[in-house]
């Protein structure tokens, strides 16, 4: 398994107000390999966003390194255009992604000409008609504008548009959150086709842990910041570790009333990434705190069974 | 033979061409659509498509040459032969005035020539960029916008000396703070939405960035803008040739018609106060429009613009 | 024991006027909620669920028309109440409503407090201190910490919960019969969503209220609601109990629906063909058919009646009438893959 992307304690602080800081990501590290379907799940406030921004070099980290194929990528502001070619995005809302003036065409087609992919204005409708009808989607639509189309129609425009540029791994921002249910199922099966034929590696952000099951093959739990717990997707779900994971299971609404175990509602709110609480950042809603050592001690990931990871000091 | 194989691909460029377009074409059949339900905006049009028929075919519409003098006719009042009367040096006022809406087109265009780039350059500039580039733009347009618009532009139109070019430059020179501060606020709201992060991602340039992506959106409100501003730019330049800062004579410009017809006032009305309409209707006409344009242009009321 | 009926729609039509045509958002609805219910109205964009809501209020806006149809609420007609009642007596009071985004709902430029109080004032005729102590009461009933500290701060320092919470206790505070509730933990995270939720279900059944719950998640109203209707495209497709619904689905669109939401029981998503039709010319006949893989000819020339299947549950579909009515068997053939020429 080659290793593709790795993280190495990355921080995001964002300055807020004087003296204060947003701390979206404090210290995460992971590793991505080729071909893998890695998910990044959580809640508003996780960080789960920001980390995937800072893996395709659009939020430059604090502190911490990034690695891409061995060779650190995060001390430059600027990077080689041959590397940002390989690593693409898709955002969450497919209604300010595209631009409003432009034509689907000029899209799609905005990187093809940034990279000097195609020679001609022949050859760049060619090609872009092709990655057209691999999304699902017809020549008719080149000349049209975004607000012509559905929310659907314009994610499946953005997903050609990154993958045109044949990237080595894509990073899916939350790609179906705001699509309806029967159009989100289309667009993550086409998303797995792709991924089959174009041997792509996916990062997988969402806050839908049914969907995470589903789709990922390796996951990562993130709370304010951290990392919660890590690993081989069916691990964590036949058996979930973390106190916030387990919470998490048992709240999200069940369609099979027989499934419903007694709900661990968590109490208060998920507090502000501007404060987080010292020492493991999940104690104040823990129903399993121990005692001070959650308080004042952030616990390590630990590899508790194969492949499963957890930062919690229950596991100490 | 030939001739309808040729006839043949031009109906097949139209058709296609009417294809790549058809969203265009829509949009604007929607444009048409709005500015018929809205009788205002068509009185507006209807005023500065007559100003324009006036501009440009003044020489075969206007009943006399507008310069030439004919002593023995001053100031005769309006008649068959002079529909608006003749002015104190015996011109028929009809004429200058048909051969005025050229001139005040003209100032309009000019002013706008001048502005909308300028302030669009360095809106765009300030705001995407921001920093000392941004403080320095910024501060110089305060520093001309602390100056009521009439006065700075007397100002700058008396160091420059009285000449229909130097109202221009002045009045130019009092307007492009404001497209500059609409491009910058504009520039730095759409700099922060998805799209633009997109073509961050695929690689796009600043450049590219600026120009095929900011420069399209920004376009629009400075269009809008400028219409609602064009009954300004003519007010202030009337006001100017009013006070001989503008337009010299014999120049058939409205404002030094009102300033020259003055003394006449009282007993041959005719003279300043034609001009005078004319003066309003134009404003009257442009404002009308602008409001229209600017209604029609809001995304909420059409289908998709965001 | 036979449940009072609190709220009836019957054969509700509204239309669109735009620019691009006339949108037919909703094409006869019927739905009926009984006293004391929590009833889900489950669909997806466009389906017509909000336009529902808006209707039962009187609040349907330019463009948009009622054309015809009755909802009856406590036996009144109110599309045929004039404004001032349904001002003074209905809206805000016996019933009320609660919005996706709460912090957009209130008033940005008074304090928490203030705002509760005020309605209780106009509503209840209380006096101000009155008013005050019941409105601490209100915020500590939907479970808010320190509530006099929340009482003094402005929507926009709440969170997103928090709000949302802070909307219910003033929509409580007058006592409605009917609480509509239009996607009320949409926006919510989901440990959020879960306290949301099981803080209405609480207060519900201690107010003695009704509660329409409007979503697209399926899953909140399996796990909330006694009763379900589902809608597709303007039409009421399928009415039922959860149970019914989730077990016993009898509409290909309802069936459709189970099969595409990721939960615990899906190993893989299915999908719908097709899209959402564009109401301004909506499919002939069943507003469905063209996406429906039992279609048959019928379908697209007919619009399904209302059947019963079972005891509560309700589907307007040709399929079900075929198994369980008198029809010429001609009309339905094509067999079970056949389908009507679809667009």
């Amino acid at each position: 398994m080659e290793e593709l992307i790795q993280l190495k304690e990355i921080k995001k602080y964002f300055p807020w107000k004087k003296h204060k800081y947003v701390k979206a990501v404090d210290s995460v590290s992971l590793s991505i390999n080729k071909r893998d379907i890695f998910g990044l799940v959580g809640e508003s406030g996780s960080g789960k966003t920001t980390l995937g921004r800072m893996m395709v070099h659009l939020i430059d980290p604090t502190s911490g390194s990034i690695f891409y194929k061995g060779e650190e990528i995060s001390r430059t502001k600027k990077i080689d255009k041959d590397l940002r070619r390989n690593m693409q995005i898709v955002f969450q809302d497919p209604y300010s992604s595209l631009h409003p003036r432009k034509k689907i065409k000029d899209i799609i087609g905005s990187g093809l000409r940034t990279h000097n992919l195609v020679k001609s204005e022949g050859e760049l409708i060619t090609k872009i008609e092709q990655f057209l009808n691999l999304v699902g989607m017809g020549e008719e639509h080149l000349y049209r504008y975004p607000h012509e189309l559905s929310g659907g129609q314009r994610q499946r425009i953005a997903i050609a548009r990154a993958l045109i540029l044949n990237p080595e791994f894509m990073v899916l921002d939350e790609p179906t959150s705001s699509l309806d249910v029967s159009v989100q199922a289309e667009i993550l099966n086409l998303l797995m086709k792709l991924r089959e034929e174009f041997n792509l590696t996916y990062i997988f952000i969402t806050h839908d842990l049914y969907l995470a099951r589903i789709i990922t093959e390796k996951i990562a739990i993130m709370y304010l910041g951290k990392i919660m717990e890590y690993g081989d997707t069916e691990s964590i779900f036949k058996n979930p570790l973390h106190p916030y994971t387990e919470a998490l299971f048992s709240v999200i609404p069940k369609l099979d009333p027989q499934k419903r175990t007694e709900k661990i509602i968590l109490k208060g709110e998920i507090p502000s990434p501007v404060d987080p609480p010292l020492g493991c950042r999940f104690h104040t809603r823990c129903a399993k705190k121990i005692g001070e050592i959650c308080e004042k001690i952030s616990p390590p990931l630990k590899e508790i069974e194969e492949k499963h990871f957890v930062s919690c000091h229950l596991y100490d | 033979m030939a001739s309808n194989l040729a006839k043949e691909n031009f109906q097949n460029w139209i058709a296609s061409w009417g294809k790549r377009h058809s969203s265009e074409i829509s949009d604007f059949k929607e444009t048409v659509y709005l500015i018929r339900k809205s009788p205002l905006t068509m009185v507006g049009l209807a005023v500065i498509l007559i100003l324009t028929i006036m501009a440009i075919f003044a020489p075969y519409i206007a009943p006399y040459d507008p310069v030439t003098m004919h002593l023995d006719n001053r100031l005769a009042s309006p008649s068959r032969a002079h529909l608006l009367g003749t002015d104190e040096l015996g011109r028929d006022i009809l004429s200058r005035i048909i051969y005025g809406a050229g001139v005040a087109l003209k100032i309009v265009l000019i002013v706008l020539a001048i502005d909308l780039p300028l302030g669009i350059l360095l809106g765009l500039a300030a705001g995407y960029f921001g920093g000392w580039i941004d403080e320095i733009i910024m501060r110089t347009a305060d520093i001309f916008m602390a100056f009521p618009r009439l006065i700075l532009a007397m100002a700058i139109g008396t160091a420059l000396g009285p000449s229909l070019r130097n109202t221009m430059i002045a009045i130019a020179l009092t307007m492009w703070p404001v497209y500059a501060r609409l491009a910058r606020g504009e520039t730095l709201s759409i700099k922060e939405r998805t799209f633009i992060e997109a073509e961050r991602a695929l690689g796009t340039s600043n450049f590219r960035i600026l120009v095929f992506n900011i420069l399209p959106i920004c376009i629009s409100t400075l269009i809008v803008r400028a219409t609602l501003d064009m009954g300004n730019i003519i007010r202030i330049a009337a006001g100017m040739s009013f006070l001989g800062l503008g337009a010299q004579p014999p120049t058939p410009d409205w404002g030094l018609m009102v300033s020259t017809g003055r003394n006449f006032l009282v007993n041959q009305w005719w003279v300043p106060t034609f001009p005078g309409f004319a003066i309003l209707l134009a404003v009257f006409g442009f404002n009308l429009l602008g409001d229209g344009i600017r209604d029609i242009s809001d995304p909420h009321l059409r289908r998709g613009r965001q | 024991m036979a449940k009072e009926i609190l709220l009836e729609i019957k054969d509700l039509r509204v239309n669109f006027y735009t620019y691009r045509g006339v949108v037919k958002a909703l094409n006869g609805v019927n739905l009926k909620i009984y006293e004391g219910e929590f009833f889900g109205l489950v669909g997806e964009t466009g389906c017509g669920k909000s336009v529902t809501a808006s209707a039962v209020l009187n609040l349907v806006q330019n463009p948009g028309k009622i054309e015809e149809g009755e909802i009856f609420f406590k036996e009144k007609n109110l599309l045929k109440m004039n404004k001032e009642e349904i001002r003074e007596k209905i809206r805000g009071k016996e019933i009320t409503m609660i919005m996706q985004y709460p912090i957009a709902a209130l008033n940005p430029v008074m304090n928490n407090g203030d705002q509760i109080a005020e309605a209780l004032i106009a509503n209840k005729n209380m006096n101000e201190s009155e008013a005050r102590k019941r409105t601490i009461k209100l915020l500590r009933e939907v479970n808010i910490p320190e509530p006099e500290k929340i009482a003094r701060q402005f929507p926009h320092q709440l969170s997103g919960g928090m709000a949302q919470r802070v909307m219910i206790a003033m929509m409580l505070s007058t006592e409605p019969s009917l609480l509509i509730a239009d996607e009320p933990t949409t926006a919510l995270d989901v440990s959020i969503q879960a306290q949301v939720l099981s803080l209405l279900k609480d207060l519900i059944s201690k107010h003695k209220a009704t509660v329409l719950l409007i979503t697209h998640d399926l899953s909140v109203v399996a796990e909330t609601c006694s009763r379900v209707g589902v809608m597709y495209a303007g039409d009421m497709v399928e009415v039922g109990t959860v149970d019914q619904i989730i077990n016993n689905p009898q509409h290909p669109y309802t069936k459709g629906l189970i099969k595409a939401i990721p939960s615990d029981q899906s190993k893989e998503l299915v999908e719908i063909r097709g899209s959402v039709p564009d109401l301004v010319n909506p499919p002939s006949g069943c507003r469905f058919h063209p996406r429906c893989d039992y279609a048959k000819p019928i379908c697209k020339k007919e619009k399904p009646q209302v059947l019963q299947v079972e005891k509560d549950h309700m589907t307007a579909c040709f399929l079900y009438e075929e198994r369980h009515d008198k029809r010429s068997k001609e009309e339905y053939k094509g067999g079970a893959n056949g389908r009507a020429d679809s667009a």
